[in-house]
């Protein structure tokens, strides 16, 4: 992957499907982090009532399972949101076309972001809050950016405080059913 | 003679509920500073220098000379030794 330095051009060389649709997120990652505009996360998330509600973690902490517990409700990712994140104004998420097993709807609306859950397999239903320097260092794990430049990267820090200044984050413990719904609603 | 530190150029830093924390964008590696060593942070920024620094550490919170500028040097050789400060010139 070889982005020009003003990111209007990019080269993309890959060996397979798999390694394309990573290239793409890569660069899909790279050019909105660039543009300060927001952030690719390691998430899926779903609507309640006209809000977003983002799941996130690495691969295996559940993201997909929640997703599909979630159901029916609208599903904008279930592997990697796409979190607009404004220096003023509501942060909000768009329907992802990066997906990992349930398809898009495509749905052309975009949701106010109501919280952000990272994910841990448990056997009990709970959901604690963080808060302070814990969300940016669990955050900087969730993000889905290849540090590249430290400029770049320092945006992905400035983009994470603001995340993390408009939008709560909690630790939710979570059952393989749909109990941890009563928590969020 | 006064000795000015200066901080590495790629530290980032972000304040969240009182809390300090410094990541160096060239590596990835995150600090977390509590509130007397986030001060000096910022006060860093500024340039000032260490007797200086120890003059205001002894007022602000009521030691010792000997205690202020023990206690900046052992932690401006750590923000040395991890690469967030830079040696004197």
């Amino acid at each position: 992957l070889r982005i020009s330095k003003n990111y209007r051009e990019a080269r993309l060389q890959v060996y397979d499907e798999f390694a394309l649709k990573h290239a793409v997120m890569n660069l899909y990652s790279a050019f909105i982090v660039h543009r300060e505009w927001g952030l690719l996360i390691h998430s899926s998330c779903a609507i309640e009532r006209d809000c977003a509600y983002l799941f996130a973690g690495r691969s295996g902490a559940g993201k997909s399972t929640v997703a599909r517990l979630s159901a029916p409700r609208l599903l904008l990712s279930d592997e990697a949101s796409v979190v607009c994140i404004p220096e003023n104004g509501a942060v909000r998420v768009y329907d992802s076309p990066f997906r990992s097993d349930i398809r898009s709807e495509a749905s052309s609306a975009c949701y106010p972001l109501a919280a952000i859950h990272l994910l841990n397999q448990s056997d009990r239903v709970d959901r604690m809050a963080i808060s302070g320097s814990a969300v940016l260092t669990r955050m900087m794990g969730a993000v889905f950016y290849w540090a590249h430049d430290p400029g770049e990267t320092a945006k992905v820090i400035r983009l994470i405080e603001r995340l993390a200044q408009s939008v709560p984050t909690y630790d939710l413990y979570f059952q393989k059913n749909d109990s941890f719904w009563g928590l969020i609603s | 003679m006064t000795m000015r530190f200066e901080r590495f150029e790629h530290a980032q830093s972000v304040v969240m509920d009182g809390e300090w924390i410094i990541v160096n964008t060239s590596n990835g590696v995150v600090t977390q500073l509590n509130e007397v060593g986030g001060w000096v942070w910022s006060c860093l920024e500024r340039g000032e220098d260490v007797e200086g620094l120890a003059d205001r550490i002894q007022a602000r919170y009521n030691v010792s000379r000997q205690a202020a500028i023990q206690d900046l040097q052992a932690f401006l050789e750590r923000l040395i030794q991890i690469g967030l400060v830079k040696n004197p010139a």
